[in-house]
């Protein structure tokens, strides 16, 4: 600013300069200096006219006296006096001409003078010649007629006419015949002295006439106008040369000025722009202070209605700086994560100390997750340690801003209290596990009361029967014994008797074993039927609980296929839980296997394995079956939904096996591609001994 | 001269010399053509005076007074006076110029203290202000180059300008007095200045041919206004003219004569103008003096070869006109020349008791 500003007042400063510069230069040849050199000069000429004619006068007889003469002859030397005296003052450059012309005009001035001091002299002399040659011729005349001398009389007539043609033009040959008349006048000695000076006078015209005459010539023709006009000239073109600069320097003057006026119109223009520039952007910014200020007003009104809607929602806020590694947590959020609501900046390891031990590794797996870009969203539910060691439930929710390597550098997000929620949740299961029960009076229920009274009957009738075909062998064996030691070896059933004597009981033992076993699966259903209490938690071997399902179900699968495999790993940790429901949750998962194969050939898989993962045990039932139509998958959980309404579904069995692998805080998740198959994925945390 | 002025002047002079030479003109044709008058043109021209006699002469009355300043003129007559403008003081300005008599000093030759003779008769300071050339040979072009030239002279006053300056310096007087005068006090240029300013007011006016100039008929006798008419008619007035009658022209001392027959060959000629110019015609030219007082000037001609002036008068006509003059005319002549003498401070000059005419 300070940078233009000087730019500019040097600019206008220098222009001041200048146009003082030209200013001073575009003078004209001081007036006054010329009008010195011209009035002598004038002066000068004019006398040297005057001188002239005065000669002239004088010449004609016409001029009183030389007084006047003599008084122009000083006037000129005057003028030129003062020429030279003026002439000292004119610039060198031009002095130096004028120097030479100066000296030209005195030097003709002088020679005039000293000619017109000739003049003078011959002018006295010649005019007394001619009046007294005409005093005298006449005098002789008069005196010769009287003494009656005829020839001088003619002679003086003859004299007198050629002095008069003479005195009118002194040409050379009246000259000559003056002299020759003068040459023979007759010397008579009666007028011999008059005659004498009558000769002397009239030789003396004769000689100086003619010179007269030449004299004046060269008086009027004296170079002094001549030299006066170049000493004119040379003002004159000195003036004009002085004339022609000024002009130039006035034209440059007025250029300069008006340069100086455009500049400073030009500033002016720019400080006019400048300020309405300034003014208008003074309004803008009162207008965008205003603006701001009703935006920080909306923008604070939109925080305080947010804050309110948060605190409205039970929700706190939470920013998380990946960097320096810091999350700022908001009061609320503090409050809801049992932490110190003092501080509000945690770092991101510190925080998690909130998150109940079992849910943090969930968490963390869950924002790596959203880290490495698989999930678009973060969310988590997690458990709380509350400072009163009581377990509250939180959502956390956020969203990674990505740098343009696609890395999150921060994040924010919100969380929630849904403890209330989860409780709500945990009675929503009661009311499940009341429809399981309904389930089972629905299905179980009349599956067994058929069991236990088709299967029942005969089976009692099969152990019956058995104690007595057992007591009827042993009756028999004795017989046959006695048979053998008889008849010795033979043949029974197509056996020989040795054989089949050691083989029977054991048949019939089996039998006996196969059918309490019938007896036992009765009573199973029948525990089955019976809805377990709820909470009921105990560690069991999940193998156990598949093993248990199966064998409810060992109809079905025989019906169902010829492919039915089993792999069970062993020595899995157990689980903690209630081991009919789980058990439950096998006979649906593999009764829908089963259903879903198209045919025999098709196989069933099901396999328990250890997931370090989790940490716990992982159930899969595998089947070859037709598969579920990806739309149908995200629904199989829900109550009622069914594909098999027609073959008697209820669409309830999937939701209770949901609700129950839920129940055991496990999951339980399908993957299933087209006539390709199904799998159902069972994940069962270990019991917690192991922390 | 101012620029307004000129026009003016070279109006009305041109105007009043036209009418001059009108009737000049016509007085010279009818003279020429008459020729009944016994001496010449000019008897015709006064004749005829009626008209304008101020103007148709050839002469003019000196005015009564000058436009000097007094207070310089006073100073100069100090100086005038001052035997210490000369080195060895021994010689004033006054020496020489007599005021009570001719303005001159009455030898033929002045003599120095030390005794030396000058070249020429000292010519008169009177009515040096109407002389158009100064000195016998018009050597010195002004008063002013006059005065420095006798005072440096070291033949006259032999002093130079820083002894002159120092010695009238030293006198109170002059200093207080050229201070009140000049700004930058005495100097040589002011003082010449102030002796040249009381050497212009030396006017001898109201003689009484002047008077009679002025159209006082009566102030000329019958005998001495034949003498004028004389005078004119020879031609005496031809080169003795104007207001100064003479003193504005030179002319050669011996037209139709040599005016030195009596000297021996062996004596050198005065060269006169020659001497300054160098030019052959200006052989033995002098400078035409003025008549004005000359019945008091005596000795006459530059080298004031004789005190009588019925005998310059007649050398005059013999050497200069070719004319020789009877007793009488010169007498009548001389009788008209007495009376252009004029007054001085108011009184009459007074022809010196050794002048016998």
């Amino acid at each position: 600013m300070t940078g233009v500003g000087l730019r500019r007042l040097t600019i206008v400063f220098g222009l001041l300069v200048l146009l003082t510069y030209f200013w001073f230069q575009s003078k004209s040849l001081d007036p006054a200096l010329l009008e010195r050199m011209y009035r002598p000069l004038n002066a000068f000429e004019l006398h040297d006219a005057e001188l002239n004619r005065d000669v002239l006068l004088a010449r004609a007889g016409l001029l009183n006296h030389y007084d006047t003469l003599a008084s122009i002859g000083a006037e000129l030397a005057d003028a030129v006096k003062t020429l030279q005296q003026q002439s000292a003052t004119v610039p060198a450059e031009a002095g130096k001409h004028l120097d030479q012309s100066l000296t030209a005009l005195t030097t003709a001035l002088r020679q005039k003078t000293a000619q017109l001091e000739y003049f003078k002299s011959d002018n006295a002399l010649l005019h007394n010649s001619l009046a007294y040659v005409i005093y005298i011729s006449h005098r002789l005349h008069r005196r010769a007629a009287e003494a009656g001398h005829s020839a001088l009389v003619a002679e003086l007539g003859t004299l007198t006419n050629a002095l008069l043609r003479f005195m009118e033009t002194p040409e050379d040959a009246v000259g000559d015949e003056i002299k020759a008349l003068l040459a023979r006048l007759p010397t008579t000695p009666k007028f011999r002295q008059d005659l004498q000076s009558l000769a002397v006078h009239g030789r003396y015209i004769v000689a100086a006439l003619p010179q007269m005459d030449a004299l004046i010539r060269e008086l009027i023709t004296a170079p002094t106008t001549a030299e006066a006009r170049v000493l004119q000239h040379t003002l004159l073109r000195y003036h004009h040369q002085l004339e022609a600069r000024a002009r130039l320097f006035r034209l440059l003057l007025y250029i300069a000025a008006v340069a100086l006026l455009g500049y400073l119109s030009y500033v002016f223009w720019r400080l006019q722009a400048n300020s309405r520039n300034l003014r208008a952007a003074n309004e803008a910014l009162e207008q965008e202070i205003e603006e701001r200020r009703r935006t920080e007003a909306a923008l604070r009104e939109s925080e305080e209605r947010y804050m309110l809607a948060m605190q409205g929602a039970n929700e706190g806020l939470w920013d998380w700086l990946v960097e320096p590694d810091r999350v700022h947590v908001s009061e609320h959020a503090c409050r809801l994560l049992g932490l110190d609501p003092a501080s509000s900046t945690f770092t991101g390891d510190a925080w998690q100390t909130a998150i109940h031990p079992d849910d943090r590794q969930r968490f963390r797996e869950t924002l790596r997750s959203h880290l490495r870009g698989d999930s678009e969203f973060f969310q988590c539910e997690i458990r709380i340690m509350k400072p009163n060691q009581e377990v509250g439930w939180a959502f956390i929710r956020g969203l990674g801003l990505r740098d343009e390597n696609g890395r999150i550098y921060r994040m924010a997000g919100s969380i929630g209290d849904i403890t209330a929620r989860k409780h709500l949740e945990q009675q929503t299961r009661q009311q499940e596990l009341q429809l399981i029960q309904a389930n089972k009076m629905t299905t179980l229920g009349t599956l067994i009361s058929g069991v236990a009274h088709e299967v029942n009957n005969p089976n009692q009738l099969v152990l019956t029967n058995v104690r007595l075909l057992r007591e009827a062998w042993a009756g028999a064996v004795a017989i046959l014994d006695a048979h053998q030691q008889v008849h010795g070896e033979f043949a029974l059933a197509g056996l020989p008797y040795a054989e089949m004597r050691e083989a029977v009981p054991v048949l019939m033992q089996d039998m006996h074993e196969g059918a309490l076993r019938i007896e036992r699966i009765i009573n199973n259903l029948r525990d089955f039927a019976r809805p377990s209490p709820p909470g009921f938690r105990a560690e069991f071997d999940i193998n156990d609980a598949v093993q248990h399902g199966l064998r409810l179900l060992t109809y079905l699968i025989r019906k169902k296929t010829s492919q039915f495999r089993i792999d069970l790993a062993p020595g899995l940790p157990p689980v903690r839980g209630d081991p009919q429901q789980l058990e439950q949750v096998v006979v649906n998962l593999v009764t829908n296997a089963l259903e879903a194969l198209p045919e025999p050939s098709r196989g069933v898989t099901v396999s328990t394995r250890f997931d370090p993962a989790v940490p716990g045990v992982v159930l899969t039932v595998e089947d070859e079956g037709i598969g579920i139509p990806p739309e149908h998958l995200a629904r199989l959980c829900d109550p009622f939904f069914t594909t098999k309404q027609a073959s008697g579904g209820t669409g309830l069995g999937l939701a209770i096996s949901s609700s129950l692998v839920h129940a055991h805080g496990g999951g339980l998740t399908f993957a299933s591609s087209p006539a390709q198959g199904t799998r159902a994925v069972v994940t069962l945390r270990q019991a917690a001994t192991t922390g | 001269m101012t620029e307004k002025a000129l026009p003016d002047r070279w109006f009305s002079a041109r105007q009043s010399r036209r009418a001059v030479a009108l009737v000049l003109g016509w007085s010279l044709i009818a003279n020429l053509g008459a020729a009944s008058a016994p001496l010449g043109p000019a008897t015709a021209a006064s004749q005829s005076a009626e008209v304008a006699p101020e103007t148709q002469q050839p002469f003019a009355p000196l005015p009564f007074t000058t436009d000097e300043n007094p207070a310089k003129v006073a100073l100069g007559e100090r100086l005038f006076q001052d035997v210490r403008l000369s080195r060895d003081d021994t010689l004033a300005c006054l020496t020489c110029h007599q005021l009570a008599e001719g303005g001159d000093d009455g030898l033929s030759r002045s003599m120095t203290a030390r005794g030396i003779a000058l070249a020429r008769n000292v010519p008169t300071v009177f009515n040096v202000a109407f002389n158009a050339s100064f000195n016998w040979d018009g050597g010195v072009p002004s008063l002013e180059v006059q005065a420095e030239g006798v005072l440096l002279n070291a033949q006259v006053m032999n002093n130079t300008w820083p002894e002159l300056i120092a010695k009238l310096g030293a006198d109170p007087d002059y200093a207080a007095a050229f201070r009140a005068l000049y700004p930058e006090g005495l100097s040589p240029a002011n003082l010449v200045d102030a002796l040249v300013s009381f050497e212009r007011s030396l006017i001898t006016p109201n003689a009484r041919f002047d008077r009679y100039l002025r159209g006082e008929h009566r102030a000329l006798s019958a005998e001495e206004l034949e003498g004028y008419e004389l005078f004119k008619g020879y031609g005496c007035a031809s080169c003795h003219q104007g207001i100064n009658v003479g003193g504005n022209l030179f002319q050669k001392f011996g037209i139709f004569q040599d005016p030195d027959t009596s000297r021996s060959p062996a004596e050198q000629a005065d060269l006169g103008r020659f001497e300054v110019t160098r030019v052959a015609r200006d052989r033995e030219v002098f400078r035409v003096p003025s008549l004005r007082n000359v019945a008091l000037t005596a000795p006459y001609f530059h080298d004031g070869r004789t005190r009588s002036l019925k005998e310059a008068v007649a050398t005059m006509a013999r050497v200069q006109l070719g004319r020789r003059l009877s007793p009488q005319d010169v007498d009548l002549i001389v009788r008209f020349l007495h009376t252009l003498t004029g007054e001085f401070r108011g009184r009459p000059l007074t022809v010196p008791a050794q002048e016998s005419p």
